[in-house]
């Protein structure tokens, strides 16, 4: 399934924030990480360790202070914010702890809307992709009509909806018991295989993990927590 | 511009309530801008410029405006009266064209009745190009029975018709214990003329000599008229008028008539040009005009100020959708656009139900204006107004939904989609 070419590929990665009293506190250092294209790597890493951090300058969310972070074949940090816009809406899936669906949207506006952003609409794979989460019955339902197991499975179909090459899930288990949890790595895998999307599955359980053939420690990869 | 359109769709829908607050109180802002401009100008241009039919009026010595309003409006009372002589002779002047008689003093349930000659109906336009026309088989009263002929308001309004008979009531408000004996005969009802005629009944100025009650002072002493039984017997020096109402030959004339009427002589006055004698109105109540003017650009304002607030409002709530989008792809400008074109929507759709209540505020003020004066609005006439107002609207929207917009465009992705948040 994955080949030997590195999709994504981090190297010297730092970002400091400062303190509210004006300190300047380095909370990621990652000498380097990288990811081939349809692999699937689970990370697990205590609440505070930095991960969302990581996840949202993968997704060109934040500007890293220094290094490099290569996403298929361009490096990220040299790109304008509209450029990264652009990119991320086109290659880049994110999911949330908290899902962060549209509240005054339906699941099914929610998946279209970001293949909108993508410049290809396409509701007739808007509606696949809701059926293959087990939402065909449901595309018209807004989020607080929806279990929170639906809401994260409405999410992973937005993730996919505009066939990204790599999807980047943040706790996206955080709020499900732990059946629910297994039953939804298993579900965001599975479609991830289909799509041939790379998958970064970061969590603070490691058992959630379980399926995952490698698995990082993040307090190990971030040097910036182990100092 | 199809996602953004699509952004701007949901968001109004999902804060409806706000959204059509909004919308209606820019309508409402828009209606009363163009009302105010709309109404004031047609109302001035329908006074100054369309009811008259004649160019000048004699009368007594006193208000010009006065004067204008009793006899071409039928409101306000009757500054006097003048003396028969005074007629005849400004009939027999050169200048005038053609000099009708009035006599005002009596009404029948509110409605003036007008003492006058025939020549009201067969040589006076009230319009250009246009006289007096009946309805029906109707026609002219003769001067020297007690007959009638009825505007066509007044006949909605009292059921009169050819063949009725009614009595007169004395002054010009009604009471209906100053009612005179002798009836009248309608011997014809006028067909809509949308001017202040419509409002009135018109008798033989003779008849109303001889009415029981009135008194002539002419010659200078009392004289009881309705002793006679033929109006012929009258004799003109008792006889006297409110008004004559006059055609000119020309410009030129009036200018003369004015000079010697007004500066030289002492017993009467001539309103003309009527059309100036009513801009003079419009000046004095312009303070009226102003306030409102003043209300509507503060209604504009505070109605800006409400899409802004209703906008705005929302921000905080709305920080987290923005920081969605954005993770979506959406670029900052998209989010900008989503604002301003959402406060430029709101705008838009209270414009167009601007014009809604704009309709309804014009009938009901051409409705009113008519049923006290009889001057009609033309209410589908274009002001200028009707197409500033909601351009300004539009761009004033817009304008207000530039400070959201702009917090918006700042939202920090990563803090706004943090679980603390």
């Amino acid at each position: 399934m994955a080949n030997n070419l590195p999709l994504l590929k981090v190297e010297k990665l730092k970002r400091t924030f400062i303190s509210p009293d004006g300190e300047s506190n380095l909370i990621l250092d990652i000498p380097t990480f990288k990811i081939r294209a349809g692999e699937h790597i689970g990370i697990q890493g205590n609440s505070g360790s930095g991960k969302t951090t990581f996840l949202n300058l993968l997704a060109g969310i934040l500007n890293a202070d220094s290094g490099s972070i290569a996403f298929d074949s361009r490096e990220l940090t040299l790109l304008s914010e509209s450029e990264r816009d652009v990119l991320r809406a086109k290659s880049i899936g994110y999911i949330f702890q908290t899902f962060n669906l549209l509240q005054g949207y339906t699941a099914l506006e929610n998946v279209t809307l970001a293949m909108m952003f993508a410049g290809k609409p396409d509701k007739k794979y808007a509606f696949k992709l809701l059926e293959n989460v087990g939402l065909g019955n449901r595309m018209d339902y807004k989020p607080a009509q929806l279990s929170v197991d639906q809401q994260q499975r409405v999410a992973l179909a937005r993730a996919l909806a505009n066939r990204p090459k790599i999807v980047l899930a943040d706790e996206p288990t955080g709020n499900l018991d732990y059946r629910r949890a297994r039953q939804a790595v298993k579900l965001i895998k599975e479609l991830c295989i289909v799509n041939g999307a790379s998958l970064i599955f970061v969590s603070h359980d490691l058992d959630v993990l379980d399926d995952f053939d490698t698995v990082l420690d993040f307090t190990i990869l971030n040097r910036a927590f182990t100092s | 511009m199809k996602k953004i359109f699509f952004i701007v769709e949901k968001s109004l829908l999902q804060h409806k309530l706000s959204t059509v607050i909004t919308i209606l109180s820019v309508a409402l802002a828009t209606a009363l801008v163009m009302s105010v401009f709309s109404i004031r100008d047609q109302a001035e241009t329908a006074f100054t410029g369309g009811p008259a039919g004649f160019d000048a009026v004699l009368g007594a010595r006193g208000s010009q405006l006065q004067l204008v309003l009793n006899t071409v409006f039928h409101l306000e009372t009757s500054p006097g009266n003048i003396p028969w002589s005074e007629y005849t002779a400004i009939k027999n002047n050169e200048n005038v064209e053609l000099a009708i008689p009035y006599a005002v003093g009596d009404n029948y349930k509110g409605y003036r009745l007008v003492g006058t000659t025939p020549e009201l109906f067969d040589k006076f336009e009230y319009t250009k190009g246009k006289t007096f026309e009946f309805q029906k088989s109707g026609k002219v009263f003769n001067p020297y029975l007690r007959e009638a002929v009825v505007g066509s308001y007044v006949a909605q309004k009292t059921g009169l018709k050819k063949g009725s008979t009614f009595n007169a009531y004395h002054g010009l408000y009604f009471n209906k214990n100053d009612r005179h004996r002798k009836k009248y005969e309608v011997t014809g009802v006028l067909k809509p003329t949308n001017s202040p005629s419509d409002r009135v009944i018109w008798v033989p100025i003779n008849q109303f000599y001889m009415t029981e009650g009135h008194v002539l002072r002419g010659g200078g002493k009392e004289y009881e008229a309705y002793v006679h039984h033929d109006p012929r017997d009258i004799p003109d020096v008792h006889k006297e008028v409110s008004a004559v109402m006059l055609k000119l030959k020309n410009p030129a004339s009036g200018f003369k008539l004015a000079s010697s009427i007004n500066r030289e002589g002492k017993a009467s006055t001539l309103a003309w040009p009527i059309g100036a004698v009513l801009a003079g109105l419009f000046e004095k109540i312009g303070w009226v005009t102003k306030i409102l003017t003043l209300v509507a650009y503060i209604v504009i304002a505070v109605a800006a100020g409400s899409i802004l607030a209703s906008i705005y409002n929302t921000m905080n709530e709305r920080r987290r959708e923005f920081a969605i989008l954005r993770v979506l792809g959406a670029k900052r400008g998209t989010v900008f656009s989503s604002v301003v074109i959402e406060a430029v929507t709101i705008s838009f759709i209270g414009t167009i139900i601007g014009f809604v209540f704009y309709f309804i505020l014009i009938s009901l003020a051409s409705f009113i204006i008519r049923k006290q004066t009889g001057v009609v609005l033309d209410i589908l006439s274009i002001h200028p107004v009707l197409i500033i107002t909601p351009f300004v609207m539009i761009l004033l929207g817009a304008v207000a939904g530039i400070i959201p917009a702009y917090k918006a465009y700042k939202t920090e992705v990563a803090s706004s989609l943090s679980p603390n948040n």
